[in-house]
Formats: structure tokens, C-alpha cells, sequence
């Protein structure tokens, strides 16, 4: 390369290689022989004319030229130029003996490293160095200028290619001085020279005090700084310009300009704003999140949602509006920056009319969002256009709130800009009404179960059983009052101790068992333990207990049954009582039954032997009697066989009384009945000249019934009928139905009839003992209490009507009996009398006449 | 029927006198025992008809003893009638039950007392007896 030392010699001189441009030889020498004793090493050629140092030049490099200023037929001026003209820069020196100094400045001047007097030839190392130096400054120069130059390129095409947009400003009044192409078309133009020419500079630049505050900065921190500035495109549109650079210095140190990245910011900003949007409405739909858990009424959450939506959400204002079915219009119950008199002039109905066709008014009917993007340009918000405007919003949104899927409301929110309810928002919104409503559902659901819950503890406390919840550890953990009014221990008392310390001992065992059961999950259903009262005594209590799987604790409802278990003992008691009163009382009747027999024989026995004899006597068994002895044989007869009567009857009554009546019903025809009776007393009522008539209704005659007893009645009553009639009067026997299953039979007399003060001690067997009541109604006595005694004993009743001076009428009810006969069974246990059908007449003829209750048991034949 | 016996079983002795002098003047033979000793001894070597048993009676009761009468074989044929004064409930059935063909109450009508043992003389004799043995155990 030209100007560039060559490498050290083998001598460790320089190496110089000098071209001489010198026809003189002996000049020649002397340079060299200067040059030997410098710091070079020389390698010379030498040219005696132009043309050969042309070609020297050619075949070259050399270091140095060391030119004579006059050559023959030329100059070392033309050398020189010759030497330019080739385009090398080679250090000319000019060594001359004469060149005066006028021209030797010209040479100079012209580019002429220096010049060397031929008689001061011992400068010439010196001239040298300084050429061959100013030589190498000048090529470093070069080089830097070069280097200079092409970064310079460099630069220049990276500016005019950048992408983004690069420019410079004035520091001073930030006009725009300069502009790559990146910057004209970001701002529309086509080329920065239009951008630049287009008047901009007034448009396109930085205010003073940005300038200032710029310079400012770099002085301080020499930081570089991030400006926003909003700059018109060449179709007016604004658009934000980010700006990033420096300062640039003058070389004084004067701020000359700004020298700056820019970018479009536009978009970028858009979408920040977007972003901040975004999280303004999630932290809106954060918060109303929180309200929702916190705040329990409706209304109050409500107004919190809108001025959540208001302050958080940057929106103009918000209101809530809740259905009134029954006006048909929708009324406002919470609203935030809504003004006065903006609500109060509203009328949002729900029917499909103008005024129900607002976003409100239709988001609830057709329970759907209703958005209006711009207000100003939107023809559905045509009525509210104005009111819009006044109240400065541009765009809003309504949304329904629902309760179970329909809407019963609905959220207005107003924002101040068009364009706020894109899909994005609105889906964040259709979100937040869906809170709400959820909200709303679950404030319902919690007041119903507040509800039910309020009902439940309403019974908890008032049941008059002892209710409670126990932990697994055996403590109560709830209890309602009725604890304390039976136990007497308060609720604090009672848990302070497991409940095992207020059982009994005794049934500690049992409660062990149980609590076992109950651990293992099964429930416990009635288990009867005793348990401490406050006053020292134990209460049988019974409980009902069931586990609550998966909550550790048990369910027990309790009651006091103390008082059972007292009746039960006392029962137990009183049993025991009863049993040994039973035994007793039976013992008596045992007694009693005893005693009849024993009585039956024993006053029965002496009469058979007074009847008997008596009657074979006046039978004349022994012999014939004359009249008297027959007559007192009779009269004994007669006494023995009314005392045997009495006897009978007084034994009858014994045996009602201790229960050993037997009776025997069996099918009969009373009509017979009454025949036969009718003709035993016959002669009595003939005597009397009374007649005896009957009144038998047809259909009742076959009765069930025990035919000895009602034999014993009719003879009883009919006897009596007789005794107490007198001469020429009539009795009359009656039969009739008694409803639909009873028979009556009656026995009327014309005697002298009752006093109806005695008719109640008629039928008492004690009341005959009154001498004035016996001897009014002589006779009568055992027969009629015995009567009735036996007729009660068959289900029937008896009695008698009467009428002093008239007569009276003694009646007996008694059942007819059932449909079927007496059991086959009772009449096959019977014992046989007789074979012979004339004989049984004969025999019950008998029996009759002695008055003794036999029975007629027909004969089977077997 | 004149030769046919009845032991008369009671323990008054009127009763015994009106029964003999009432069954005599009909023409039959009558035997009397006054408890149960004297009938089993007269039954040692006397076989009646007919037995009229006395129900009430002390130390052994006339059913009593006619349940020790049926146990003997012997007696098999003899026909038992009860006297009783026939007082309480179930008083048939127990004379039926102990053995008893029949029963008659006291006071006894002297008119048909008669007539009332021929009745009883001319059923098959032993015909109730038998229904009671074979309802004894081990039979």
C-alpha cells in the first residue's frame, strides 16, 4: 500500500526505498552517502528522465522520491505531476541547489513534501523522516476521512432503510429537519422531501417546553427519553408517534438537535387502552364478585354493583331497574352518577311500545342484552338521543338479571365514549348479570333456608322432649331448654361433664353398650336409662339416638318416662294387690258356692223326709185315713211344700249371687208355656171366679230361651195376678215382639194394684222384712226379687205398671234368642229320665206340683 | 222285676226309712248302707241292681265312692242313680262323670219315685258304665 513503511531490514534500519529523479550521479551518491549514516537503510533507483521514472514508477513502490528540480528536458515539477497524474501520493522531496525560495514555496504549495538544498544535503534524513511522517499522518488522515466517509455511507442507508421511522428536530424550536423514508410514509407522505416540504414543519414538531424539558434532561441524566406526541398524516388522520433519541451537540457544545427513533404509536396505543379496559372490567367483575359474598340485600348490592361499574369500570353511570308486573313498568332501585331528574322523567314499561323499546325496557321483555354502540348515530335510541347527549354518555348496554331463567330486571350501563360494548366487553358484562342473578337466587335460597332453618329451631326449642346433639367425645354440644325444666341442671351445668356422669350406675353398662352401637353407625332406638335430676333423684328416661355419618356427632331425642315407670310399679303394685284381693274374693266365692251347696242339702234333706212321709201317709200307703188325719196330712203337705219353695227360691237367689245360676235355653213355645201354667192354676182362679184370658201375637211364640225359668216367672207373676184379684175379675196373659229381638210377656190383673211409692221395693228381696210393706203384699217376696234376678241374668228385664185401685201389669223382656237352636251338645250331656212320652207328662206334672225347678229333657233315642 | 235288689245309699237315716218303706211297697228288695264302708261290705257279698247313691254324704261323698265302685270289674252291670239336691253348676255332669247312670233330686216326689226306678231298671244296664271305663286310662 502506498505510504506504508516496508518491514525492518536485516540491519535493523528502516528500510527505505528512494526513487531519484537525478541525471547528475555524483548527486546521486552524495544523498546516498548522506542517507548511510541515518537511520536508513537505503534501496534506491534512479531515473535520469521523465520516461524512465515513469517506469520506474510503474515497476515501483517506493518510499521516497528525491527529485532534482532541474532535469533535462524537464522539471521535478513534472515529475511530480507525472507522479500525480499516476495517482500515487508518493513523499516528493526536491533536492536542488538553487531553487529560490519563491518557487520553492510555490513547489510546496503545489504538494511538494519539502525541499533540500543540494550544499545542506545533511538535512536531508530529517526532510525525509518529516516527509515520510507527514506522509503516514496524511494517509491516517485519509484512512479516517475514508472510514469517515464510508460509515457515513453506512449510516445514511441504514437510516434510509430503517423501518421505523427516523428523524431529526431542531433542538430549539423542534422543527423537523430531518426525515428517512420510513417517517414520510408512516405519516403518509411519499417521500421524506414531501414530508419535509409539505408546510409540515409547522405541524410535524416539538413544542417548545418538550424541547426544553428534552435538553433538560440529557444535561442531567444523558438518558435518553420516550416522548408521545400525537402529529396529523397527510390526510389529517392523528395519529401517536413514540419518540426515542438523543441530543445532538453542535461543536461548540450547543444543543443543535434531537436526533430520534419513530414509531406508530397509534395502535399500540389503542391496544393499551384496550388492555387497561379489559382489566377495569375484571377488576369491576372482582369486585362485584366480592360485594356478592358480602352483602346479603338485595337493594344495597344492587347500588354497590353500580357504582363498582362507575368507579372501577370508568363507565358514565350505571342503574339497576327491577319489574313491576302489577303497573306494568320497570322501576329503578339502585343507581351510581346518575344525576338527578335523568331517572325521575324515565318511563320504561315492558310492553312493546316506544317507550318499552329502550335497551332496558326490551333487555327485560325478550330477556336478552341489548347493546346501542353509539347513541348518536343508533336509530333505536331515537327518544333518549337527546336526553343521551345532556347527560354526556355515548354508548351503553342493558342486561337482564334473572331469578330461575326469566328476567325480573335488568343493569344500564352508560359509557362516556362510542364503541365501549364490543364482543369482548359485552361478553364480561353478560357475565357480571349472571353473577347477579345467581346472587339473587342464592339470596332467596338462603332466606328460604333461614327460614326453614328459624322454623326448625322455633320446634327445637319448644319441644316438650329433651333434644341434643352429642359429640363423639360424649359431650353435648346443643341442647334445647327442655333439658333444664326436666332435669333441673342448667345448660352450662349439662356440658360441662360427658352425659355418661348423669347416668345411673346401674346403667352405666348399658350406656357403654350403646354408645358401642352407636359408634359403629347403627342407630339406637329406645334405650331406657335412669338418670340424675338436680335435685339428687333419677329420672327414668327414654332415648332415640342415630349417628350423623361423617360428622363425628350423635342426634338424641329423650323423653321423661318417669312418670310411666311410676305408674308402671304402681300397677305392678296395685297388680299384685289385685292378684292376692282375686285370690281372696275367690276364696269367699269358693266359699260361698260351698256354702249353697252345703246349704241345698242340708235344709232340703229334713223336707224330703217331711213331704215324703207326709205324702205316703195321705196317699194311703200304710192304710186307709179317715178325714181329719187326711186333712192335717194335707195341711202338713202344704206348710212342706211352701217351705220347700222358699228354700228353693232363697237357694235360687244364692246361687244367682255367687254365679251358679245354670240356665238351659232350648226352643219353646211359650203359648204352651202359658197353657200349662194357666192350667196348674186353674183351680185357684176358678175359686176365685177369675178369668184367666191370653193375648198372643202371632210370629213371636218360638223363643230360645230356658223354659224351666220362664216357667218359674209366669207361675210366679200369674199366681200373684190371682192372689191379688178379687172375685170376678180378669187376668190376662200377654205376648208380644219387643223390637227385633226381645219378647214381652205380661200378666195383667183388675186387683187392687200399687202404690207407685212401693213399686221400687217390689223387686228387692230385702224389702219384704218391713212387716207393712209384708203384709200388704204377702207372698210375693223372694218370688218377684228372685224373678227379676233371674230374668237380668238372661239379658232381659222385668218390671210392673200399676195403678191403685185398677190393677197392675207385671211384665218380663227377654231375648228370643238366636236363629239356631241351642247347641246339639248341651242336651246330649243331659241324663234320661224317662222312655215313655206319657210318662215324661206325667213326670213334669209332678215336679211342677212339688215346685221344684226341674228341667224337660226330651228323650234321644240312642 | 219284683227280684230285682237296690241298695239304698244315704247317710240320714229318715231318708233311708222313706226310701226303704217307698221301693218295699212297690215289692222290691231293698238293702240300705248308711257310708261307704257299710256298701262296700254289703257289696262284698251283695249284688243289687240298682244302687241309689246319696251324693251328699260325709267322709267319702257318694260320686267318690261311686268312682271306687266302677273301678270294680264287678260291678260293671249295676246301675248307680245319685240322689242329690242339686245345688250348683256342673253337678249332673260330675255324677255323670263318676260314673252315674242317672240322677234324681231331693226332695224326692214319692208319687213317681217308682215309676222313675223302673225307668231306670229297664235301660240296658251297664251301657253309661261302659262309656266311663272306656274313657279310663289304660283302657
Amino acid at each position: 500500500m502506498q505510504g506504508e513503511f516496508s518491514s525492518s531490514s536485516s540491519t535493523g534500519k528502516d528500510r527505505l526505498r528512494v526513487l531519484f529523479f537525478e541525471d547528475n550521479p555524483d548527486d546521486v551518491a552524495l544523498s546516498l552517502l548522506t542517507l548511510r549514516s541515518s537511520e536508513f537503510e537505503v534501496v534506491s533507483d534512479v531515473a535520469a528522465n521523465l520516461p524512465e521514472f515513469q517506469e520506474a514508477l510503474r515497476a515501483g513502490p517506493y518510499d521516497i522520491i528525491l527529485s532534482d528540480y532541474r532535469v533535462p528536458c524537464s522539471t521535478g515539477m513534472d515529475a511530480f505531476e507525472a507522479m500525480k497524474a499516476v495517482g500515487l501520493s508518493i513523499p516528493f522531496i526536491l533536492v536542488t541547489g538553487s531553487l529560490g525560495d519563491e518557487r520553492a514555496v510555490e513547489c510546496l504549495k503545489e504538494g511538494v513534501a519539502d525541499y533540500v538544498l543540494k550544499d545542506r544535503l545533511a538535512r536531508l534524513p530529517v526532510a525525509i523522516r518529516l516527509a515520510l511522517e507527514e506522509r503516514r499522518l496524511q494517509a491516517k488522515r485519509t484512512q479516517a476521512e475514508e472510514t469517515l466517509r464510508r460509515s457515513e455511507a453506512s449510516y445514511r442507508s441504514l437510516i434510509q432503510s430503517a423501518p421505523c421511522g427516523i428523524l431529526r428536530l431542531n433542538a430549539e424550536d423542534g422543527r423537523l429537519v430531518e426525515a428517512n423514508p420510513a417517517l414520510a410514509e408512516m405519516l403518509g407522505y411519499d417521500s421524506p422531501a414531501d414530508l419535509l416540504a409539505d408546510g409540515v414543519p409547522g405541524r410535524v414538531t416539538l413544542d417548545i417546553e418538550t424541547c426544553r424539558r428534552f435538553i433538560d434532561d440529557w444535561e442531567r441524566h444523558e438518558r435518553v427519553r420516550e416522548i408521545e406526541v400525537e402529529w396529523p398524516r397527510k390526510d389529517g388522520v392523528a395519529i401517536i408517534v413514540r419518540l426515542m433519541g438523543r441530543l445532538l451537540k453542535n461543536e461548540n457544545g450547543a444543543p443543535a438537535c434531537f436526533e430520534m427513533i419513530a414509531k406508530n404509536a397509534t395502535e399500540r396505543r389503542r391496544a393499551e387502552q384496550r388492555i387497561r379496559q379489559l382489566n377495569r372490567l375484571y377488576s369491576v367483575m372482582s369486585h362485584v364478585g366480592q360485594a356478592i359474598v358480602r352483602i346479603r340485600e338485595r337493594n344495597e348490592l344492587f347500588r354497590e354493583i353500580c357504582r363498582i361499574v362507575v368507579q372501577e369500570g370508568h363507565f358514565r353511570m350505571a342503574w339497576v331497574g327491577m319489574v313491576r308486573p302489577e303497573v306494568d313498568s320497570v322501576k329503578p332501585v339502585a343507581h351510581w352518577a346518575v344525576e338527578e331528574g335523568y331517572l325521575d322523567g324515565m318511563r320504561t314499561t315492558l310492553s312493546d311500545e316506544p317507550n318499552g323499546r329502550g335497551p332496558i325496557g326490551t333487555a327485560i321483555r325478550e330477556n336478552i342484552h341489548v347493546l346501542s354502540d353509539d347513541v348518536s348515530t343508533d336509530p333505536r335510541m331515537a327518544l333518549w338521543r337527546e336526553r343521551a347527549l345532556r347527560w354526556g354518555f355515548r354508548s351503553m348496554g342493558a342486561f337482564p338479571i334473572r331469578l330461575r331463567g326469566n328476567a325480573i330486571g335488568a343493569i344500564g350501563i352508560y359509557a362516556h365514549e362510542p364503541g365501549l360494548f364490543d364482543v369482548e366487553n359485552v361478553a364480561l358484562l353478560d357475565e357480571l348479570a349472571e353473577d347477579v342473578s345467581f346472587a339473587l337466587e342464592s339470596m332467596e335460597a338462603q332466606k328460604m333456608h333461614r327460614l326453614a332453618v328459624d322454623e326448625l329451631d322455633q320446634f327445637f326449642a319448644l319441644s316438650l322432649d329433651m333434644l341434643c346433639i352429642v359429640g363423639m367425645d360424649g359431650y353435648i354440644r346443643r341442647l334445647n331448654p327442655a333439658w333444664e325444666k326436666t332435669l333441673g341442671f342448667s345448660a352450662v351445668e349439662l356440658r360441662a361433664r360427658p352425659l355418661i356422669d348423669f347416668v345411673h350406675e346401674e346403667d352405666r353398662a348399658d350406656a357403654l353398650a350403646a354408645l358401642r352401637t352407636l359408634r359403629s353407625g347403627a342407630a339406637l332406638d329406645r334405650l331406657e336409662i335412669r338418670c340424675l335430676s338436680k335435685d339428687g333423684t333419677y329420672k327414668w328416661l327414654i332415648g332415640s339416638v342415630v349417628p350423623a355419618a361423617g360428622r363425628g356427632v350423635f342426634f338424641a331425642a329423650v323423653r321423661d318416662i318417669s312418670d310411666r315407670r311410676r305408674l308402671e310399679e304402681q300397677l305392678r303394685g296395685q297388680n299384685v294387690a289385685l292378684e292376692r284381693q282375686n285370690r281372696t274374693v275367690e276364696a269367699a266365692s269358693r266359699m260361698k258356692s260351698e256354702f249353697v251347696a252345703n246349704m241345698s242339702h242340708e235344709l232340703r234333706s229334713p223336707l224330703n223326709g217331711i213331704i215324703g212321709f207326709s205324702e205316703m201317709l195321705y196317699d194311703g200307703k200304710l192304710g186307709a185315713l179317715t178325714a181329719q188325719p187326711k186333712e192335717f196330712l194335707g195341711r202338713i203337705q202344704k206348710s212342706a211344700r211352701h217351705l220347700l219353695n222358699l228354700i228353693n227360691n232363697v237357694l235360687d237367689l244364692s246361687k244367682v249371687e255367687a254365679g251358679q245360676l245354670q240356665l238351659w235355653p232350648e226352643r219353646v213355645s211359650v203359648s204352651s208355656l202359658v197353657q200349662e201354667v194357666t192350667g196348674i192354676l186353674g183351680t185357684l182362679a176358678a175359686e176365685k171366679h177369675i178369668r184367666i184370658e191370653s193375648d198372643m201375637e202371632p210370629g213371636v211364640d218360638e223363643v230360645i230361651t230356658d223354659a224351666g225359668r220362664l216357667k218359674q216367672v209366669l207361675y210366679n207373676y200369674l199366681s200373684n195376678a190371682l192372689k191379688f184379684t178379687g172375685e170376678k175379675g180378669v187376668v190376662t196373659v200377654g205376648l208380644k215382639a219387643e223390637g227385633a229381638t226381645e219378647f214381652r210377656l205380661e200378666v195383667s190383673d183388675t186387683g187392687v194394684g200399687i202404690a207407685e211409692k212401693d213399686i221400687p221395693r217390689l223387686f228387692t228381696e230385702f224389702q219384704q222384712l218391713d212387716s207393712t210393706f209384708a203384709k200388704r203384699y204377702q207372698g210375693t217376696g223372694l218370688g218377684l226379687a228372685l224373678t227379676k234376678r233371674i230374668v237380668e241374668a238372661q239379658g232381659g228385664r222385668a218390671g210392673v205398671r200399676s195403678e191403685l185401685g185398677k190393677g197392675s201389669t207385671f211384665f218380663v223382656i227377654l231375648p228370643r234368642g238366636s236363629k239356631e237352636g241351642p247347641p246339639a251338645k248341651s242336651l246330649a250331656n243331659n241324663l234320661v229320665l224317662e222312655q215313655k212320652p206319657s210318662g215324661l207328662g206325667n213326670l213334669h206334672a209332678a215336679l211342677e206340683r212339688a215346685a221344684v225347678p226341674g228341667k224337660l229333657i226330651k228323650v234321644r233315642d240312642e | 222285676m219284683s227280684n230285682q235288689s237296690i241298695l239304698v245309699v244315704d247317710d240320714n237315716p229318715d231318708n233311708l226309712k222313706l226310701t226303704q218303706v217307698l221301693l218295699e211297697c212297690e215289692g222290691f228288695e231293698v238293702r240300705m248302707a248308711e257310708d261307704a264302708r257299710q256298701t262296700l261290705e254289703t257289696l262284698r257279698t251283695y249284688r243289687p241292681t240298682l244302687i241309689l247313691m246319696d251324693v251328699q254324704m260325709p267322709e267319702m261323698d257318694g260320686l267318690e265312692l261311686t268312682r271306687k265302685l266302677r273301678l270294680d270289674p264287678a260291678l260293671r252291670d249295676v246301675i248307680i242313680v245319685a240322689l242329690t239336691a242339686y245345688a250348683m253348676k256342673g253337678d249332673q255332669e260330675n255324677a255323670r262323670a263318676a260314673g252315674c247312670d242317672g240322677y234324681i233330686t231331693k226332695p224326692i216326689d214319692t208319687r213317681t219315685f217308682a215309676d222313675v226306678i223302673r225307668g231306670y231298671l229297664s235301660t240296658s244296664p251297664g251301657r253309661t258304665a261302659r262309656w266311663y271305663l272306656d274313657r279310663l286310662p289304660g283302657n
